[in-house]
């Protein structure tokens, strides 16, 4: 890639790096989005550094300020997966258990329902909206003193007659209790 | 979420710090003794605890500037000694440092002075012994017999990371890139990418950062030379005094010895290649239940077709059947019992739906070298780069898609498409007995689509797989959560979070019920559906698993890896029963051949690895795609091996004749029976259906 | 030195010690500018290039991974989702507003004595935007299923590469003894098709093509030539036309059923044309059949404008496959100019064959009618001559075709050849009883000397090209020959054969 405009020097070293890493072909936005992040990560680093120099009261940022402030930084950031010990443990802990036993069951064998998400979610039903040429504003009086939670909901729910949440519960509770798994297969081992 | 131990190093410095009585009198002490660990450990150490201390590297860093400054630390390091009149750590330090004094030079300033310049030019020298004693290395090697030369040259790999790491431990930066520039050339062309990684390390800091350093530091790397060949090495070894090397080898490297002449170039190349060196056939000694168990169910399918066909005289019919109840009825060898592994019990409308699949089965397409199959082609148009992974149902009804922007779409291939369920109302009102509601009853109609999108996961979904009952879909996302969807309501049922990181591959086990995922935390899980937590964590490879597989039997899974190798799991106890080493790029693909024998891997180095799962070692090494492969399928009878990828090709390989060659034959011989390939479209799957036609999917792109 | 063994993964192409000794990193200089830019001034030199050190570092860590993104994405492009997703994984903020597709370039500026980039970022006008059309919304992604082989064999249907070469290759990778018996049918040159190795669609193809081509249905005609002379997946057929149609032409020249010659000929005009074809094998059958229909003698009972229709189209034909096959194993060039000699030499040919004759030389290239009808024309003009005497109408209409056509065919080539000016005299002298003819018609082309009377003069005499003439103007094919070698030998067999 050619470019006979001058380019930053940093794209450059950007493009040389790519090259080094083998990366042939890429999208143009790639090198903006590196030179972003070098300066994002740069200028992160040397504000904390200073941050750091002012609590030694020194005057200038130091080496030592510099390397502090990355290594806070690797505390929250740059994340390797875990050590391959730490993983051996593990899998050695679990493994040593037998595999779990299967209970008669029919149908979809899923965990409790607490970490499913088969719980059914609202939905929302349009009504026909019953010709209305003004807004029910005359039902909301603006409260004198400060409203409590039941003047609040109630008047939501006057207020938008064009949800209805009612009848789709009603329903919801039938169909609920036929899909409803039954009490007992509902354990939990946890 | 940081998992290096950082307080154990604290308690470990700790100790030392107490073991020195007064550690808080002098202001300076607490620097002084830390690098006095330093200077003690500076040395090459016999512990393989490099990475738990800090120390100061700037003794090392600008020669000019800090030499004033390293020649402080250590006069005041020996004015500690002097001051406590520690005689005994006096003399350790001397005799590590190799320089020879008694304790009365100390008390003199003059005395001090001498020594430190002393202990400065042995530092600086030591920067050039590991160059030199590399370079002396490989002139050994090359002068060396032509028959050991192979087996030597694998040293080479694991000495030069070591080397390189010493040298930025020791803050020596500027000469281990010189080391580095001096000497790469002399490694093989595969390790380039690793190469790579290491150049870019520059500080010490970093070596905590780079999973590959960690690995070599923590790990052993493991080498298989023929003991004629170790003894001619140890010889050589021996004949310098304080080598770093033979330190190098007994902390960081397990040699594996065999007696034997040793192997030509051919033979050791063909394992070299992983991460961590290439496995000992020890490893692979354990006993393996590859057999498949035959499919009661299929039995009884045969009884009944062999029935009906002599109630209604179709002879030719019975003549057909009677081949396949022959194979079945044989007890397979080494098959696990059913029972290893818990399954649920099969139910009635599972056996039903088996019936057409058994038909097919039965009608397959008979396979060799001269019938070729026929290969279907699935093409995805208008995708504009976001298709990530393609995969297909068992008998090739359904088609799924994961794409980039973390949506999943289904496809119905047959005419019969894709129903949901009825609303939960109108199910209420059905029947609740089975004699009086049958299956059809609860689909809705009116829902019909050719496809269905499937939305929640909040990243690319990276892949994708069916149960065997095509009732259930796992996807993996690199959101780090593979999700359960029902087909029958195109809805997401469970959400598994066990991996933080990308998830590159799951996989439902084909007796159903569990399924396994692979990811970048370099562990494969195994779940099954009605458990939130994992039941299995299998842990041991070193860098990233790329995809994991089931073996027929659904007893093992095998995973291929960022580091090279191909491991095979035992589901039950978790224990890695084979480790394959052989590959020169990351794995991104496996097949398992229908009886259960064979595994074949494939991925970056554009070969295609068999390998004899009994025996532990690697049945052809197949050459011939000029890109990446990213799928591979063995035919129902395992007659061929279809392998497709980047080169736009789809290559069929010969197995019967891999199978009936002898060993000598295999290396040489081209199997590969033919190559088809698309306008521009890269080989994203590759299966064979029931009635062994193939199947292959990717995206036209212009 | 131990040597580095051979290349295993053929990726890794950085084979030059430049390609891994870059070892590029970022600049201290601009570390110090970073810093300048937070008013960090004075920035000690070993604090920068640590940083230095560390980004790149950083830099190449977040690339690998992004790498690994890539491949899993099967892909070969490094996009921003996937630094995107690296830095996800890596648990770093992520870099915003990189999700667009487009770029904004940097533009430089140099004042102050330093370059400076800056994104330029224009002010848009939300009016304009929200008043424009919206743009067309992409496709949605479909699915599409073809076949990539059928038990082996790659068929040829639009969907799938059209490729030899790469056939040929596999050719020669397959190992010898798990060749099969069925290989690729193209490259087998068929001595007698069998009709049953063919797929059944193809079988149901050809017969529908064969049918249509012949037959009277002239919309069906057309479809079929347009299909014959595009369609990609004709190779395995290819025998069968070539029998189809020298079988054809054998009979029919023998009935002499003109009408169904001339189909056959559009036919094999169409095969020519399909770019997909290779006729060079099968080119044994078609010349001599299309050299036949061109120089026949047909018994024609009344004169119908086909026969010189066919004349012409045939010759269109020989002419072109001539050109296009010819190389020096088949010699084709120097065989045809030979039989196209015999024939102008020989006395007793009917003037209707002559026309092909000529017709094909005219096809064959300046260089052709240079040494071919030049040289004819005093024998010529005798023969036209003589039958415009006559009083039978058939030759008199013959005769004059004829001669028309010779006049047109050697005058372009005059212009070209000679030098003016055209002395009338030295044309009678040269050519006989056409060259006054063959003068007028010079004088016409010669640009400076171009008068329009002349030409309607000489367009008003004779009485020619009423009926359209099926196939391209035959004088605007100027092509000419490349081939230096085959008329340079051509022009000894033909003087020897005056000798």
């Amino acid at each position: 890639m050619s470019s006979n405009s001058h380019e930053p020097r940093d794209m450059s070293v950007m493009r040389s790096i790519l090259k080094e890493m083998g990366v042939t072909d890429y999208e143009p936005a790639v090198l903006h989005q590196l030179m972003e992040f070098t300066y994002k990560y740069i200028t992160g680093v040397l504000e904390d550094a200073k941050v750091y120099s002012e609590h030694a009261s020194k005057d200038e940022i130091d080496l030592r300020d510099v390397k502090l402030a990355l290594e806070m930084r690797l505390n929250h950031c740059y994340t390797l997966p875990p050590p391959r010990e730490f993983l051996l443990e593990i899998a050695r802990d679990k493994n040593s258990t037998p595999m779990p036993l299967i209970n008669e069951r029919f149908g979809i064998r899923l965990p409790p329902d607490r970490f499913c998400l088969t719980a059914t979610n609202l939905q929302l039903v349009k009504k026909d909206r019953p010709a209305q040429k003004e807004l029910p504003n005359k039902e909301i009086k603006i409260p004198q003193s400060m409203p409590t939670l039941d003047t609040i909901t109630q008047s939501a729910v006057i207020n938008e007659p064009t949800h209805s949440f009612a009848p789709f519960e009603s329903t919801q509770n039938m169909s609920m209790k036929a899909l409803k798994r039954k009490h007992d297969e509902d354990y939990d081992e946890f | 979420m940081s998992f290096v131990t950082e307080e154990s190093d604290m308690t470990l410095d700790c100790s030392l710090i107490s073991n020195m009585e007064d550690s808080l009198e002098d202001p300076d002490v607490s620097n002084q003794s830390i690098s006095d660990k330093a200077l003690e450990m500076s040395e090459i150490p016999a512990t393989p605890n490099l990475q738990t201390f800090h120390f100061d590297p700037e003794m090392f860093d600008r020669e000019d500037e800090s030499t004033e400054e390293a020649k402080r630390e250590i006069k005041n390091v020996f004015s500690f000694l002097d001051r406590k009149n520690l005689k005994t750590t006096y003399s350790a330090l001397m005799k590590e440092l190799d320089i020879p004094s008694n304790y009365d030079n100390i008390n003199s300033v003059q005395g001090i002075n001498s020594i430190t310049d002393t202990v400065l030019s042995t530092f600086e020298a030591q920067a050039d012994k590991y160059s030199s004693r590399y370079s002396n290395l490989c002139q050994f090697i090359n002068r060396s017999l032509e028959t050991h030369r192979f087996e030597l040259s694998r040293f080479l790999y694991p000495i030069f990371v070591h080397f390189y790491i010493y040298l930025i431990q020791e803050g020596n930066i500027q000469a281990a890139k010189s080391f580095f520039k001096q000497h790469y050339l002399s490694l093989d062309d595969f390790y380039r990418d690793d190469l790579r990684h290491l150049l870019s390390i520059s500080q010490v800091e970093h070596l905590e950062t780079s999973q590959y350093t960690l690995n070599f530091q923590r790990e052993k790397f493991s080498i298989r030379i023929s003991s004629q060949t170790e003894q001619l090495l140890m010889r050589y070894l021996h004949s310098e005094t304080a080598n770093p090397i033979l330190n190098t080898l007994s902390n960081n490297v397990s040699i594996d010895l065999y007696d034997g002449p040793p192997r030509n170039v051919h033979d050791v190349s063909k394992h070299t290649g992983a991460l961590m060196g290439e496995t000992a056939p020890s490893v692979n000694r354990s006993k393996v239940l590859y057999g498949v168990p035959t499919d009661q169910n299929f039995l009884e399918f045969l009884e009944q077709e062999a029935n009906e066909a002599e109630k209604k005289k179709k002879h030719k019919l019975l003549q057909n059947l009677s081949p396949h109840k022959k194979n079945k009825q044989v007890s397979i060898p080494n098959s696990p019992q059913p029972t290893r592994i818990p399954v649920p019990i099969k139910q009635e409308r599972e056996i039903q739906s088996k019936e057409p699949l058994f038909r097919a089965w039965l009608q397959q397409a008979h396979l060799s070298a001269t019938e070729l199959p026929c290969i279907c082609f699935y093409s995805f148009l208008n995708c504009y780069e976001n298709v990530i992974s393609i995969s297909i149902n068992p008998p090739g009804s359904l088609i799924c898609v994961g794409f980039s922007d973390s949506k999943i779409r289904i496809w119905a291939l047959t005419p019969l498409k894709l129903r949901s369920l009825k609303a939960p109302d109108l199910l209420a009102d059905l029947p609740q007995t089975n004699e009086d509601c049958t299956f059809d009853q609860i689909i809705d109609e009116s829902s019909t689509k050719e496809v269905q999108v499937l939305l929640g996961h909040t990243g690319p979904v990276f892949s994708t797989c069916f149960s065997p009952d095509s009732s259930l879909l796992i996807s993996a996302s690199e959101d780090g959560t593979v999700r359960l969807w029902s087909l029958h309501t195109f809805t997401q049922l469970v959400c598994y979070r066990g991996h933080v990181f990308p998830v590159w591959s799951v996989e439902f086990s084909p007796l159903g019920f569990y399924f396994a995922s692979s990811s970048h935390d370099t562990t494969l899980r195994i779940w099954s559906t009605d458990q939130i937590l994992p039941v299995r964590v299998l842990a041991g490879h070193y860098s990233d698993v790329d995809v994991c597989k089931f073996h027929p039997n659904g007893n093992y899974i095998a995973s291929g890896s960022s580091d090279r190798t191909v491991r095979l799991w035992d589901v039950l106890d978790g224990k890695c029963v084979r480790i394959f080493t052989g590959h020169k790029g990351t794995v991104h693909t496996l097949a398992f051949s229908t009886d259960g024998k064979c595994l074949a891997s494939a991925g970056r180095d554009n070969r295609v690895l068999v390998w004899d799962i009994p025996s532990g070692g690697m049945m052809v090494e197949l050459k011939g795609h000029a890109g990446c492969v990213y799928s591979l399928a063995f035919s129902r009878d395992d007659n061929i091996l279809a392998s497709g990828g980047m080169d736009n090709c789809v290559k069929l390989w010969d197995m019967r004749l891999i199978l009936n060659s002898s060993d000598s034959d295999r290396a040489s011989y081209k199997f590969v029976i033919k190559s088809f390939y698309t306008k521009s479209s890269a080989i994203n799957m590759l299966s064979f259906n029931f009635s062994n036609v193939l199947i292959a999917a990717g995206i036209y792109t212009n | 030195m131990h040597q580095p063994t051979s290349s295993h993964a053929p990726h890794l192409n950085h084979r030059s010690p430049e390609g891994i000794l870059l070892g590029s990193q970022i600049a201290v200089e601009s570390i110090r500018i970073m810093g300048e830019s937070m008013i960090i001034n004075n920035l000690p030199e070993d604090a920068a290039s640590y940083l230095a050190d560390d980004i790149t570092f950083r830099l190449k860590d977040i690339i690998r991974l992004s790498q690994k993104f890539m491949h899993h994405s099967i892909r070969n492009r490094l996009t921003t989702s996937d630094i995107d997703s690296a830095m996800r994984a890596r648990n770093i903020e992520p870099v915003y507003g990189f999700n667009s597709d487009d770029v904004i370039p940097l533009r430089m500026t140099s004042g102050v004595g330093r370059e400076v980039f800056y994104k330029e970022e224009p002010e848009i006008d939300i009016g304009k935007i929200l008043n424009s059309t919206l743009p067309k919304a992409p496709h949605e992604i479909s699915l599409r299923a073809h076949w990539l082989a059928i038990e082996g064999v790659q068929p040829r249907i639009p969907e799938n590469p059209v490729s030899h070469c790469k056939e040929e290759k596999e050719v020669s990778e397959e190992s010898p003894s798990s060749r099969s018996p069925r290989v690729e049918s193209s490259y087998e040159i068929i001595e007698s098709p069998a009709l049953i190795d063919l797929p059944a669609e193809l079988q149901l193809y050809y017969k529908e093509i064969s049918e249509a081509c012949v037959g009277i249905n002239r919309v069906r005609r057309e479809e079929a030539l347009n299909s014959l002379s595009s369609d990609p997946g004709l190779l395995p057929l290819m025998p069968r036309f070539s029998v189809f149609i020298n079988e054809g032409v054998k009979l029919k020249l023998s009935e002499n059923k003109v009408p169904t010659l001339l189909s056959l000929a559009k036919m094999l005009r169409a095969l020519l044309d399909n770019p997909t074809l290779s006729l060079d094998k099968y080119l044994h059958e078609l010349l001599p059949s299309a050299c036949s229909c061109a120089l026949f003698n047909y018994q024609a009972t009344h004169d119908s404008p086909e026969i010189w229709n066919l004349r012409t189209e045939s010759a269109v034909i020989v002419g072109r496959m001539c050109k296009k096959y010819n190389d020096s194993v088949n010699s084709i060039q120097s065989r045809l100019t030979r039989l196209l000699f015999q024939i102008l030499s020989d006395e007793a040919t009917s003037l209707g064959s002559r026309f092909g004759a000529v017709n094909i030389i005219s096809e064959l290239g300046p260089e052709a009618v240079k040494i071919l009808l030049l040289p004819h024309l005093q024998i010529g003009g005798e023969i036209v001559k003589k039958a415009l005497d006559s009083e039978d109408t058939a030759a008199l209409i013959a005769a004059n075709r004829l001669q028309s056509l010779i006049v047109k065919t050697c005058a372009p080539v005059l212009v070209k050849s000679r030098e003016p000016p055209d002395v009338v005299e030295k044309f009678e002298l040269e050519f006989g009883y056409l060259g006054k003819q063959v003068w007028t018609e010079v004088r016409g082309l010669r640009p400076h000397l171009h008068a329009v009377n002349d030409v309607n003069v000489i367009v008003a005499d004779s009485p020619v090209n009423n009926e359209e003439v099926v196939g391209e103007d035959v004088l605007s094919d100027y092509t000419g020959f490349t081939d230096e070698m085959g008329y340079s030998s051509l022009n000894q067999t033909v003087n020897s054969m005056d000798t």
